[in-house]
């Protein structure tokens, strides 16, 4: 990844999985790695308008673990998977791009999403966007 | 030159070297941060930080859990 760029197809939207995305994101902005990333498939609720106050899904049969892992979040003042993401934008260069199959699908426009969402793009626009660095699917 | 203390204790990763970061950005060449962090993570992603930057680790200290970095600014260009 050195000189290049870190692209995550974000396709999962259980809670477990955006908090590693916003780990990743983060720390990809403090490393000084550009990121991209590509909201598609059951990520697509957690980053409409909002959305990440609801979207706090568990995946079935995790619900003490993940309970466990929120208490012990909170006791190390880590922020959730939304203020993450907010501060690599902050210090790093961040896209964020809702896929457009999946904004059709579900009938989103733009004004519709986290003002985090920079964009609605296809699959292909995605793809060559990331063609200079490594592509990452959570 | 300039000497920052960044405390950072009771946060965990990616929190404290975004930390650095912040005070980075401020910073210049010659410049000193001080980071005070309790994340053991803070030993290696300093280190990382450090070379793909090309800043200045001086040193890691680690004292009953708690962790002392010392960084010179050298990557600004």
């Amino acid at each position: 990844m050195a000189g290049g760029s870190l692209n995550i197809i974000m396709s999962t939207g259980t809670v477990d999985k955006l908090i590693n995305m916003g780990v990743l994101v983060q720390t990809a902005a403090n490393l000084g790695v550009p990121v991209r990333v590509f909201v598609t498939a059951t990520a697509v609720p957690a980053f409409k308008k909002d959305g990440y106050k609801s979207a706090n899904v568990v995946p079935y049969g995790f619900n003490s673990v993940i309970n466990e892992m929120a208490v012990g979040l909170q006791k190390l003042k880590s922020g959730d998977w939304h203020e993450m993401l907010k501060t690599a934008r902050e210090i790093g260069e961040v896209k964020v791009y809702m896929c457009s199959l999946m904004a059709g699908a579900m009938n989103l426009k733009k004004s519709e999403l986290d003002p985090m969402v920079d964009d609605i793009i296809g699959a292909a626009a995605f793809m060559q966007s990331a063609s200079d660095g490594q592509v990452m699917f959570i | 030159m300039v000497t920052v203390n960044i405390d950072s204790r009771g946060t965990a990763c990616p929190g404290p070297l975004t930390d650095i970061i912040r005070a980075y950005k401020k910073a210049s060449n010659g410049d000193i941060l001080v980071v005070m962090a309790t994340d053991p993570g803070i030993k290696a992603d300093s280190k990382s930080w450090c070379d793909r930057t090309k800043n200045q680790l001086v040193d890691v200290k680690e004292k009953n859990g708690e962790y002392t970095v010392t960084i010179k600014i050298t990557g600004k260009s």
